[in-house]
């Protein structure tokens, strides 16, 4: 092959410079020549730049040259395009609006997924980052146990660091030197917490070894946003103390905001404060061995894998298991950070995936329909440039390019749908899904709308062009002189979009008629009580000056008398378990003489509460006696037991009068902060609560009085009140209270108990809101494609219809023979739409509740729903023709 | 390229007029003529742009005029296609100016084009009979 020789200049690489220069020369030698013929100097330069021409014109076109030969092309098929798209504004507007939906629907999810999925995580070598999760018999419990913990770093070898840490509700105050008090997460971690994320302190120093021991332990590192929140960012804020549960705290550090929400994004707040992880005298003792409920974040060393890891742990486990009695078939599970955070997202994204994704082909289906409408109304047009020599290349590429201008419109407008969709969706979030909170519109995201974009385009706009330009010219001609502008290929490829659109549509109904059944289902279980009426609040009586039983149980009591003393309060009682929600809190039972295996011990539901309880929530008493006055403090501890309960314990036997023991059975120490060992008598037996959340059934409870047992009787309190009116109304009046009596005891999460119970479904509400949202948008679009397909072909047969008015047809004749077409589509559609919901059923399966992926009526009830809102589409062009004036009709062409 | 055909066009039309040549003499260059001139101009050595359109105008006995500022983006052309290679360098009076060779595929391009115009002419000529003058 022929290569340019070394010496010269490449063609390619000119610059504008140089080829002035070559004008400028051309010119001199021009004029010099000219002055050689006798010319003046003046007059010989102003020849030579006559002979020439317009410079800048000659370099405009060396300019332009350069550039690609496919961009001019391009460029004028684009103009061409915009023009085209102009002259019918109608069908431009339609098609951008239907791209947009689609463009936009998936630009939202996907900037979800990119939050959740994709983006990188925000700590140096992430990848190493694992949290270690407590597993018992296979089931995940809340984390190991602090010392179980230490034992996991101590004796494994795969891990640089493996870190417990905990987050604790805490009562502060004298924040930013005020005297307001306010419930907090405060962070109990070691300095390796931060280490183990590699975030490093902004301003001062993290905790040191020696302040990882209970006594002294009163510093404290708070966030960039807190420091400069309260603290105005001045670096006087080391050496300021916090108080927190009434003790004083050192602030000795500022760390960046660099902890995400979603890591424990079970906590539901985010923290702003830590200080050591030291949250009591023997909290890392061989006592708490069995008390798991820390979190454990670990970094491994640099090239072991997740297995390797697993492995090491589940050895150091099985040993851990052997030696301590209370470690029996306790196990660990590691999560990488990257699952983390996607957490209970998973399941919702892929639905919503897969809705979007539905919509977009809905919307292809539809621009591609739309196109070939317009493509048909345009075959003379294009015979006409076929017969003058047009390339079918070129006319598909002018084709394309029209597509491609709606394509960018519509991704444009998608995008700007997007964001302000985006905003809606992060406000219809539940709260707990605090994964969402870091979505937002990204480059990636963008990329990937342009990307979707360009592929939209192609998938509905070249089938439609090439069809187009397959256009036979003798044909094409002679139809179009008749008027005619439809195809046989044409029409039957526009049929078979329109099925496919109305099945898609069928598919996104099915699936949120499914999740609706299951809320409904979910949110008439049966609690057990009614949640009307009453609200809900915690509060935490400090151990620095309320440190035993008898000082928390006369604080609660006297809490408990002024807010039923409040005008709208009707009954009061300050407990532990809000029913009809998961209670976590669990004791081992012992029913004397009944024999147990020691590696499955039976465990209860356990509420420490005041005698209000039942009043209070409208729990019925099935047996026995209520809590009483008379019930004293020190006295022998009573109790009561749910239905299940005596289901378990004490089937066809009388539980009245029986006495059980609470606590770790035999060869068990007694375990935990809150270590129970007590022998109780139970005295009546009351109705199931759902104390294992909405999807379970009742497990066994037991409810007894925290004043008589004095280890159980912890400052962390819920109060439950049953209102007069509106349930916060009464909020202030209660908060008031609670300030009068200890003004360093904030008042906190205050709702609804109703609402509490309905968080369990939140997840699902949401998920079914946007997939009820989606489901909506694909069958509008969908019908939109119906409706196109009949009042086009009414259109066509205007001059048929019109000769069978005049030969007799009633109007309802003419109605059936337009509907009929539609409905035979809208059959094949739902058809089509069931299999494909069948098909798809398995992406559902892990949201639903009490029902079946197949659910029968919820399939008939959305192709129900779809036939008459596709027969409603057909009506309207059908009346339409049955209107036709044959005088007209026959005029039509 | 329907663009810049045009333009050469026009450009002779009006260089003439600027020589004080009447219009009408004016001889149109046929569509894509210039191409082959410029490479036959180049079979005698290298040229610059201002050399290549005196010797179109003199070798053709002043019958076709070359707007000067036509030749260059047919030139930009030739060298894109690889059949003319420039480099800058001086001019016989001590100017710089920019020098284009033919290179061999150029070469092959003039005698091609050159058998084709010459078919070209000799069927036209045949066409139109003998010359009544």
């Amino acid at each position: 092959m022929f290569r340019r020789r070394l010496d010269t200049d490449s063609p390619a690489s000119r610059t504008d410079a140089d080829f002035a220069a070559e004008i400028e020369a051309h010119i001199a030698l021009e004029a010099e020549r000219l002055r050689e013929e006798g010319l003046s100097e003046e007059d010989a330069l102003a020849a030579a730049r006559r002979a020439f021409g317009n410079t800048t014109r000659v370099r405009e076109r060396f300019y332009e040259s350069r550039r690609a030969r496919w961009w001019e092309d391009f460029r004028r098929d684009f103009r061409f395009g915009f023009r085209t798209l102009r002259k019918s504004p109608g069908f431009s507007v339609v098609a951008v609006l239907t791209l947009a939906l689609g463009i936009g629907a998936n630009t939202a999810i996907f900037s979800i997924v990119n939050a959740v999925l994709i983006a990188p995580l925000p700590f140096p070598n992430a990848e190493r980052l694992v949290m270690v999760r407590g597993v018992d018999h296979g089931r995940e419990l809340l984390g190991p146990s602090p010392i179980d913990a230490l034992d996991y770093g101590r004796l494994t070898h795969s891990f640089e660091m493996l870190v417990p840490y905990d987050y604790w509700r805490k009562n502060v105050s004298g924040i930013g030197g005020g005297n307001e008090a306010q419930e907090m997460l405060v962070g109990l971690v070691p300095a390796e917490y931060f280490e183990a994320l590699r975030i490093r302190p902004v301003l001062g120093r993290l905790f040191r070894k020696e302040e990882n021991v209970y006594g002294k332990h009163y510093v404290a590192v708070v966030n960039t946003t807190f420091w400069r929140e309260h603290y105005g960012g001045r670096r006087d804020v080391l050496g300021r103390t916090l108080r927190v549960n009434g003790e004083p705290y050192t602030i000795v550090g500022v760390v960046p905001d660099a902890i995400p929400r979603w890591m424990d994004a079970q906590l539901q707040l985010n923290a702003q404060i830590w200080t050591p992880d030291a949250p009591y005298a023997d909290f890392f003792s061989e006592a708490n061995r069995g008390d798991r409920d820390v979190f454990v974040l670990a970094r491994m060393k640099p090239g072991v894998t997740l297995a390797q890891a697993q492995a090491d742990l589940d050895v150091v486990a099985a040993q851990l298991a052997a030696r301590y009695p209370v470690d029996r078939g306790i196990g660990v599970k590691l999560e990488p950070l990257g699952k983390v955070r996607v957490g209970p997202l998973q399941p919702i994204l892929l639905i919503l995936s897969g809705a979007v994704g539905l919509i977009l082909l809905i919307a292809c289906s539809n621009v591609a329909n739309l196109l070939l409408v317009r493509h048909s109304g345009r075959r003379r047009e294009l015979a006409v440039r076929a017969a003058l020599g047009g390339r079918r290349g070129a006319i598909v590429r002018q084709l394309t390019a029209e597509s491609l201008v709606l394509g960018l419109l519509g991704g444009g407008a998608g995008v700007l749908l997007a964001a302000a969709g985006t905003r809606i969706l992060l406000a219809l979030r539940p709260p707990q899904l605090r994964q969402l909170g870091e979505v937002h519109l990204d480059l990636r995201v963008l990329i990937f709308s342009a990307a979707l974009s360009i592929l939209t385009i192609l998938v509905s706009g070249l089938a439609p062009a090439f069809t187009a330009s397959k256009v036979n010219l003798g044909e094409a001609l002679k139809e179009a002189a008749r008027g005619a502008t439809s195809g046989g290929g044409s029409q039957r490829m526009r049929r078979w979009l329109v099925v496919a659109e109305t099945g898609l549509a069928l598919m996104l109904m099915v699936g949120a008629g499914l999740l609706l059944r299951t809320i409904g289902r979910l949110q008439s279980q049966e609690l057990g009580y009614s949640p009307d009426h009453l609200m809900f609040a915690q509060f935490f009586v400090p151990e620095a000056r309320y440190p035993d039983s008898p000082a928390i149980t006369r604080f609660a009591a006297r809490f408990r008398e002024r807010v039923a003393a409040i005008p709208g309060v009707r009954e009061a009682t300050i407990t532990n378990t809000v029913p009809g929600t998961y209670n976590r809190w669990k004791q081992y039972i012992t029913v004397p003489g009944r024999v147990v295996r020691s590696d499955d011990l039976p465990r209860i539901g356990f509420t420490p509460t005041d005698e209000h309880f039942l009043s209070t929530c409208g729990i019925p008493l099935l047996r026995g006696r209520d809590f009483a006055a008379s019930d004293r403090e020190g006295g022998p501890p009573v109790a009561l037991i749910t239905q299940a309960a005596v289901k378990r314990f004490f089937p066809g036997e009388d539980p009245i009068g029986r006495t059980v023991h609470l606590g770790e059975p035999g060869d068990v120490p007694p375990q935990g902060s809150a270590r129970l060992s007590a022998d109780v008598t139970i005295v009546g037996v009351v109705g199931d609560m759902r104390n294992e959340g909405l999807k379970e059934p009742p497990s066994p409870q037991l409810l007894a009085l925290y004043r008589q047992l004095p280890t159980v009787n912890v400052g962390f309190k819920d109060l439950i009140v049953r209102t007069a009116r509106k349930e916060t109304s009464v909020a202030p009046a209660i908060a008031d209270r609670l300030r009068g009596l200890d003004p360093d005891i904030p008042l906190s999460e205050v709702a609804a108990v109703r609402e509490i119970v309905l968080r369990q479904t939140s997840n699902t509400r949401f998920t079914t809101t946007l997939l009820a949202l989606f489901a909506a948008l694909g069958t509008i679009l969908a019908l939109v494609g119906v409706y196109g397909v009949i009042s086009y072909a009414v259109a066509q047969r205007t001059h048929e219809i019109g000769v069978r008015v005049a030969l007799g047809a009633r109007g309802g004749e003419i109605v059936w023979l337009m509907l009929r077409p539609g409905i035979v589509l809208g059959l094949a559609g739902a058809v089509l739409g069931i299999l494909g919901a069948a098909a798809a059923r398995r992406v559902l399966s892990s949201l639903l509740f009490g029902i079946s992926p197949l659910d029968p009526p919820t399939f008939a009830a959305a192709a129900g729903l779809l036939m008459v809102a596709v027969a409603a589409a057909c009506a309207i062009p059908a009346f339409r023709a049955s209107r036709v004036d044959p005088a007209v009709a026959l005029r039509y062409e | 390229m329907v663009t810049r055909r045009g333009d050469e066009r026009r450009a002779i039309r009006r260089s003439g007029e600027g020589l004080g040549k009447e219009p009408r003499d004016r001889l149109e260059l046929l569509q894509g003529t210039l191409d082959v001139l410029i490479l036959r101009t180049l079979i005698f050595g290298p040229q610059h742009g201002q050399g290549i359109a005196r010797a179109i105008q003199t070798t053709s006995d002043e019958e076709l005029l070359v707007e000067h500022g036509a030749l260059y983006p047919a030139l930009q052309r030739l060298e894109e296609r690889r059949w003319i290679s420039a480099k800058w360098g001086v001019s016989a009076n001590n100017r710089k100016a920019r020098f284009y060779g033919l290179t061999a595929a150029g070469r092959k391009q003039l005698v091609k084009e050159t058998s084709k115009w010459r078919r070209l002419v000799s069927a036209i000529g045949r066409v139109l009979g003998p010359e009544e003058t």
